[in-house]
């Protein structure tokens, strides 16, 4: 069972996690929020 | 000229040897996968973690054993040479599940295919090499930087979620519809093992 967290509280990891974040978009070279959002994976 | 025609075979089979083999998954900075692989976990978590890592040629090796448990890396996805999931599991879920992700990572940067890849691990399933969990247990996903192929296969950004399995339970105990593993009640998908 995979449990979503909310829209805050997403919100607030990714504040939490914002040099985390940060370095990611640098290393791709991309903003995390240009993907494209997606409510449940296949992996 | 019989030189040249056997030069001509050797490379013409090497490079049908290359384009056999899938790309090589997205690797990181050690200390960047390092942190992606922690940032699955609550905070409280991290500190006493185990931790793998990948590495070129090798796939996911210990970098740090723990003491609260919990095991996290960075999966990698077959098929998908740019995707990528820091992941963590509790102990029983390191006893269970984080062994076929370690052999998946070890066969991605082998270069086998998704599809070898996948039938290979239902093999090993159907032949108890791998254990099932023997009680319910909890994987951590709450990094905000999932990045997995979306239902119609391009890298998506993921919530930050954590994932219950819970071995031989029925969706219908949990309140779920009885068919599909991703039901059709946000937030709650089903997925893993059920009877």
């Amino acid at each position: 069972m995979v449990i979503r967290l909310g829209t805050e509280e997403s919100a607030q990891i990714r504040e939490d996690e914002k040099e985390l974040v940060a370095k990611m978009e640098k290393f791709l070279d991309r903003k995390l929020s240009s993907f494209e959002l997606a409510m449940t994976h296949s992996h | 000229m019989k030189q040249t025609f056997t030069m001509i075979m050797i490379l013409a089979t090497y490079l049908s040897v290359a384009q056999d083999k899938a790309e090589l998954p997205i690797l990181f900075p050690e200390s960047l996968e390092i942190e992606l692989a922690l940032s699955s976990l609550p905070k409280h978590l991290r500190s006493e973690a185990t931790v793998y890592i990948l590495k070129r040629g090798e796939g996911h090796v210990l970098k740090k054993k723990g003491s609260n448990g919990f095991t996290a890396l960075v999966e990698r996805v077959p098929g998908f040479a740019n995707a990528f999931a820091p992941v963590s599991y509790d102990e029983e879920g390191t006893r269970t599940h984080i062994p076929r992700i370690i052999d998946q990572g070890k066969w991605i940067e082998e270069g086998k295919s998704a599809k070898e890849i996948r039938e290979t691990v239902a093999m090993k399933f159907a032949r108890n090499e791998y254990s099932i969990p023997r009680a319910m247990g909890i994987s951590y996903m709450l990094s905000p930087t999932n990045i997995l192929p979306s239902p119609l296969g391009k890298p998506a950004l993921y919530y930050p979620h954590y994932m219950i399995y819970a071995p031989y339970a029925k969706p219908e105990e949990l309140g779920l519809p009885k068919f599909g593993w991703h039901s059709a009640v946000p937030p709650c998908w089903i997925r893993g093992h059920t009877r």
